[in-house]
């Protein structure tokens, strides 16, 4: 009943809105857009070969592995710490990550698992945490992969770890049990990025920068305590150095 | 000035100016015009309830009749709006007769369906919200939407598409549609949530 009621009052919203999704308003797109669309995509793809070849050589890939640091979240300014990925790289992993890939982490063949693709969050990490460290931002390096909400019947499940494996994105893992869509529409207007700290287990959280200050808040709980970003930077520099003791020893 | 209460300057367009003013001369051409001009857009929101073209025809022919008798004093600013939301209207109800004589079709049962994702499950309801105050909520929510969200859910939810008509009318795939929509309902749903609105 109350759905019901629900559609009838959208019956009365604004006339704007429904003049302006009206079925005699959509417009097909003239031909010569397309072979725009197309002259586009192929500067695209000429500059990227003349941007990014070079590089791919001088690294030399040695072990096979990818260094973390190679492919930025924003191909076009490598220092900026972004939120959510930009859309060349969702087109390269739409483009490596098939449909059967995604199947193969279903729990049988009737259930239908899907990436929502627009909301991908690069994964940045605190790393060569020192005494010195003044702010968590400083600390931080884009992991090389992203998280991605896992949808199944239109329902988002939890989320998709992407990683580059020889020179292609596939997924890692599947974490489930969380609606991590959500969790980003919560956060996606205000929060600076998503962060994953291994130090202190499987902890993932946003954090937040403004000119003053900076605040982490935890989406798997493990370390309530730590609020800002000096607070997470005290315990980080904290289990780095009884590790580093504990190494030592 | 001088055209009445419900003008907005230029958005009305010419040519409904002039059906409009027809119907205030209470000339009779004003319902052949309407037709002429309005009778498929009509259709296809009364076809998409009803799934008949029987049934669609006779609340196509019920919207006329029903914008004979409001205008005047009625001057629409949104001509094509304002026929639309009495044919969804008049076909809604006659949708609902049929649902409770088990004759239900169409594509309202799956929209229902749907919008049951944005009902809150509110412990303590502030208030159960009037339809006044749920239309301003629902209008505020569609102004927060981006406009291609918002067109997806008017097209879904308002005019009742299906997916699939949705998908080609923007050149777009099913899967992005739905993923659109689903947002959407979500963002709905904290919406009524967070104004503790019961409905």
């Amino acid at each position: 009943m109350k759905e019901k009621r629900l559609l009838k009052a959208l019956g009365q919203v604004d006339a704007d809105y429904i003049e302006e999704a009206s079925p005699t308003q959509q417009t097909k797109r003239p031909r010569w857009m397309k072979w725009s669309v197309l002259a586009a995509c192929l500067c695209l793809v000429v500059f990227s070969a003349i941007n990014f070849l070079p590089h791919m050589g001088n690294e030399g890939n040695e072990g096979g592995g990818i260094p973390s640091n190679f492919t930025s979240p924003n191909s076009n300014s490598e220092q900026a710490i972004l939120l959510l990925a930009q859309q060349d790289i969702i087109t390269e992993l739409q483009k490596d990550i098939s449909d059967k890939d995604l199947q193969g982490w279903a729990e049988d063949s009737a259930q239908s698992i899907s990436i929502n693709f627009e909301y991908v969050l690069p994964i940045y990490a605190p790393e060569h945490i020192t005494a010195d460290s003044a702010s968590l931002s400083d600390t931080l390096v884009f992991t090389n992969q992203y998280k991605a909400p896992a949808i199944s019947n239109e329902m988002c499940i939890g989320a998709f770890t992407l990683v580059q494996h020889k020179g292609k994105w596939t997924v890692s893992m599947l974490e489930v049990g969380f609606d991590l869509e959500t969790i980003i529409m919560q956060y996606k207007d205000t929060a600076t990025c998503f962060l994953s700290i291994p130090q202190l287990g499987t902890e993932y959280g946003f954090l937040t920068v403004s000119d003053t200050d900076e605040t982490y808040s935890s989406i798997t709980h493990n370390c309530q305590e730590a609020k800002t970003g000096t607070d997470l930077l005290t315990l980080l520099k904290s289990t780095a150095s009884i590790d580093g003791s504990a190494s030592e020893g | 000035m001088g055209e009445g209460p419900y003008r907005k300057g230029k958005e009305v367009r010419v040519e409904d100016k002039q059906i409009i003013d027809l119907y205030w001369a209470r000339a009779e051409t004003a319902i052949s015009e309407t037709a002429k001009k309005y009778g498929r857009y009509c259709h296809s929101i009364a076809f998409n309830i009803l799934h008949s073209h029987e049934d669609s025809e006779e609340c196509v022919n019920d919207t006329f009749f029903n914008a004979w008798r409001t205008m005047p004093p009625q001057r629409p600013g949104k001509f094509a709006a304002f026929l639309g939301t009495i044919t969804r209207h008049l076909s809604l109800n006659r949708w609902e007769q049929y649902s409770a004589e088990k004759r239900g079709c169409g594509q309202v049962p799956l929209v229902l369906e749907e919008l049951n994702d944005c009902i809150p499950a509110l412990e303590n309801a502030e208030q159960v919200v009037d339809d006044l105050a749920l239309t301003e909520l629902l209008n505020r929510f569609l102004g927060t939407l981006s406009t291609d969200s918002r067109k997806i859910f008017m097209r879904r939810y308002w005019y009742m598409n299906t997916i699939k008509e949705i998908a080609k009318g923007y050149s777009m795939s099913e899967s992005k549609v739905k993923m659109s929509l689903l947002r959407s309902r979500k963002e709905l749903k904290q919406l009524l949530e967070k104004e503790g609105f019961d409905l």
